[in-house]
């Protein structure tokens, strides 16, 4: 079934560029403004019937506002849609069920405990009141037949993994008839060959003759089966390609606006002691099963280590191992010779490892706080926050998170008496014009140790993971030396005066500048804040 | 202590009595749970079926316009809840609490009001006794069943109906989706709000019909407070059955055992030991802690189970 017409589907997407062919979809000058933040700024989209189009771009160039404003999610400021050469209003993601576009979200809109097939009709159920499971498994599996797309419609959704839920929204999407499929970041979630099953899937709907937008940012993918390009730079449209008359390094530059410069690898760290070592380690998982059997690594000073692997492989637990959250069941973990894998994060904090979690809303930061009040989290017990080890100072702490700010040329994200849940797009945005990697570099060179932990993150490029940048990091450093801080934060200085005579004061910089990798820069407003707590914190 | 005391049809008649009223309260409380509400307020909807059952028993003389009555009040009281939780997304927990707080006072003040000096009437039109004829004569049996009271074989038919619509009807389907996605549940268009308001309001006259068959099936009259936390036993009793109709009323009958037995064993001894029959009357809230605790089995409420629903409204 699959590569049954492929030439017919491949002419199809390539006569297409370039010809007088009407669009199934034209997006015209949407703009979209976010607070101070102009997330779009007159983007155009063409979509032609029956192709396979991307929309690449950096993390913030505006592809998911984009398509948000197509599912009537958003409503554009300005700009006009126009399906199947008319002029459409989008204002709900009803409307856009109705006019036959459906989403499949990043993060699946499946009811757990129903079946497949309860998840594929829910909404739509038709055939009476009365539910008639065999009925709808019935109708499902049609449906899959035709796509050629497998599950089996009596699962509970809980109980398959997570390319088979793809799956189901896929068919979710199908079954109300949509023509036109946007795939957000497809591939985000899935295991290498989950990924070559969705592309199996995608070319078949091609062949059946429906329409598809691809989010994404991995080349790779793009290259492999896309029919036409958009690029996205900052909200504006950076370059319309066609796929089969362009490489990789032409999306890229699109993508960055800049020749992507070649990353040179770390000068190999001289081969110092060992800071962190870890023997034998052993941990169960929340539900009782072995997490890690027999973990063996040594981190050296100066050292940057990743850790891939899927997501759910163990490295959650490692890193919670590390820290003191999670029990060690056997073995060691040194710290400068010293066994700490019994301590609590307290004392382990105390011996200078610090850690900046996955996902900081929910382990790193108390959003209801203010910034300031996050920043001594930790060492609240202690002069000069609470001189007598219980009033807090708040004159010294908001004064402590204002000289870290400018230390670090990371101000903080809006104002730091406000809570961080309230926080601007703008403010955000202002955290994230600094970029990972120089987050990076900056740790790097900050600490002596440190312990990188990437699991294959939705957003890694190859290139990011090969290369350690591009982030959204796990870092966990150990500080032997709290003096060396000192000449460190003397360089940030320097970087952020020089930041300052180019005009990149970040007041200004309410868009990310087109620099940096194109490996994504997820979060990183939140994540310098987090650098700048575990500062406050640990050192 | 004879095995009569223990099993009897006496004992067995009195546990599907006084499981009925923990029974319709759990029934409102799987309702608005699957939906996504918890609704800790059926103990004063109970409380208010109880009273205004009685009151339009006494102004109408008839049972219909009196049961219609109480649950219009519960569903009523039940409704200010929904506003509470839904719209006004607080707490549910709070807003339940004060409900009941505040329909232990009204349904006092208006009791004290309404038949201070007199009590309420003794010629109360009461809800009849269903008499099973040709199993009056079965031995056993017809000592258990064929005497009960209409609500109790209302409560037993509700659980089947309200099992089915869960579980084989689309709107049950969409319940059950709201209330443990709610934003998958929109995305299909699904109304979730009204969805919620829905089940919430027809918890609470689930729970005002046990209320009206305390005051109007088993004692005649009201008294204040007359519920005594029947509702929150209801509760215990829907987390102890994992939020199916089916379980709750296995677990309704294990309380109402409890109680049963706590009554027949009254003065039983076991040899000389007399059997400590204030210990056995804590039976059914001890269950209730268990339950509430997790002891009993693995039950997972509904995932959005207590969590207000925000539209995404935004930008």
């Amino acid at each position: 079934m699959i590569g049954a017409r492929p030439e017919r589907a491949r002419t199809t997407g390539a006569t297409a560029v370039g010809t007088e062919r009407v669009p199934l979809l034209e997006m015209r000058g949407i703009r979209k403004r976010f607070g101070d933040l102009q997330a779009l700024d007159g983007v155009d989209l063409v979509v032609n019937e029956g192709e396979i189009h991307a929309l690449v771009g950096e993390n913030g160039a505006g592809k998911t506002t984009l398509m948000n404003v197509l599912y009537g999610l958003y409503h554009p400021d300005s700009g006009t849609i126009r399906y199947r050469e008319r002029d459409v209003r989008i204002t709900g993601p009803r409307d856009a069920i109705a006019l036959g576009i459906g989403m499949i979200h990043q993060h699946f809109m499946l009811v757990p405990p129903l079946t497949v097939a309860e998840n594929v009709v829910l909404g739509d159920e038709r055939g009476g009141p009365v539910l008639d499971d065999r009925a709808i498994e019935e109708r499902v599996r049609g449906l899959e037949e035709r796509f050629a797309i497998a599950v089996e419609p009596g699962a509970r959704v809980e109980d398959i993994p997570l390319g088979l839920q793809q799956r189901v929204e896929i068919l979710k999407v199908l079954y109300r008839g949509s023509e036109l499929l946007i795939f957000d970041e497809p591939t985000a979630v899935l295991t290498p060959q989950e990924v070559d099953e969705l592309f199996a899937i995608v070319r078949t709907l091609r062949e059946e003759g429906k329409t598809l937008i691809l989010i994404t940012h991995k080349l790779r993918e793009v290259m492999a089966v896309t029919d036409r390009i958009t690029v996205l730079r900052g909200g504006r449209n950076a370059g319309e390609l066609v796929t089969k008359q362009t490489t990789p390094a032409e999306i890229a530059r699109a993508m960055v606006g800049r020749e992507m410069k070649q990353l040179k690898a770390r000068a190999t760290p001289p081969r110092t002691e060992v800071i962190l070592d870890v023997r034998g380690l052993e941990a169960l998982s929340d539900r009782g099963s072995p997490a890690l059997r027999g973990i063996d690594f040594e981190i050296r000073s100066g050292e940057i280590l990743g850790i891939a692997g899927v997501g759910g492989n163990g490295q959650s637990e490692l890193a919670q191992c590390l820290l003191g959250l999670r029990k060690v069941a056997a073995g060691t973990i040194r710290i400068g010779g010293i066994d700490i894998s019994r301590d609590d994060p307290k004392r382990t904090r105390a011996r200078g490892v610090a850690y900046v979690p996955e996902d900081r809303r929910i382990e790193g930061l108390v959003l209801a706080f203010t910034v300031a009040d996050d920043f001594i989290l930790g060492k609240q017990d202690r002069p000069p926050y609470a001189a007598n080890g219980i009033v807090l100072d708040p004159a010294a702490i908001l004064k402590a998170g204002g000289r870290l700010a400018v230390e670090y040329a990371a101000e903080s994200p809006g104002d730091r008496r406000q809570p961080i849940r309230r926080q601007s797009a703008k403010g955000r945005a202002r955290s994230r014009a600094l970029g990972t990697a120089q987050a990076h570099r900056r740790l790097a060179a900050d600490t002596r140790a440190r312990y990188r932990r990437d699991g294959v993150r939705p957003r890694a490029s190859p290139r990011a993971a090969r290369t350690g940048r591009g982030h959204p990091p796990r870092v966990i450093g150990a500080r032997r030396d709290p003096r060396s801080l000192r000449s460190d934060r003397g360089d940030v200085r320097r970087s952020h005066r020089r930041r300052a005579r180019r005009g990149l004061s970040h007041r200004r910089a309410s868009r990310p500048p087109h620099g940096g990798t194109h490996g994504g820069r997820r979060l990183v407003g939140a994540l310098l804040l987090e650098v700048l707590v575990i500062h406050m914190r640990g050192f | 202590m004879t095995i009569d005391q223990l099993i009897g049809a006496g004992v067995l008649a009195a546990t599907l009595r006084l499981a009925t009223p923990i029974l319709l309260a759990a029934l409102g409380g799987v309702v608005s749970e699957r939906a996504g509400v918890i609704n800790i307020a059926l103990e004063g909807c109970m409380l208010v079926g109880a009273f205004f059952g009685v009151v339009a028993a006494d102004q109408s003389h008839s049972v219909v316009v009196a049961l219609v009555a109480a649950m219009a009040v519960g569903a009523g009281l039940a409704a200010i809840h929904a506003v509470a939780a839904i719209h006004l997304r607080s707490d549910q927990i709070v807003s339940g609490m004060a409900l009941n707080i505040l329909a232990l006072g009204l349904t006092s003040y208006l009791d004290y009001q309404f038949y201070g000096t007199t009590g309420t009437p003794s010629d109360l039109a009461g809800v009849p006794d269903i008499e099973i004829a040709p199993l009056a004569a079965v031995p056993f049996v017809g000592d258990v069943i064929a005497h009960q009271n209409a609500i109790v074989w209302a409560g037993l038919a509700l659980v089947v109906l309200i099992q089915v619509f869960l579980f084989r009807t689309v709107p049950g389907l969409r319940l059950r989706a709201v209330g443990e996605h709610p934003r998958a549940a929109e995305t299909v268009g699904i109304a979730v709000r009204q969805t919620r308001y829905w089940a919430v309001i027809a918890s609470g006259m689930l729970a005002a019909l046990g209320g009206a068959y305390l005051s109007l099936s088993v004692a005649h009259s009201f008294t204040d407070g007359m519920t005594g936390g029947r509702g929150f036993i209801g509760l215990a009793a829907m987390i102890f059955g994992r939020w199916t109709p089916v379980g709750a009323l296995v677990a309704s009958l294990i309380f109402g055992y409890g109680t049963a037995l706590s009554f027949s064993l009254q003065g039983a001894s076991i040899g000389d030991v007399r059997v400590p029959v204030q210990l056995l009357s804590t039976l059914p809230y001890v269950l209730t802690i268990l339950a509430v605790a997790g002891f009993v089995g693995r039950s997972r409420p509904p995932a959005a189970d207590g969590i207000p629903y925000e539209t995404e409204g935004h930008a």
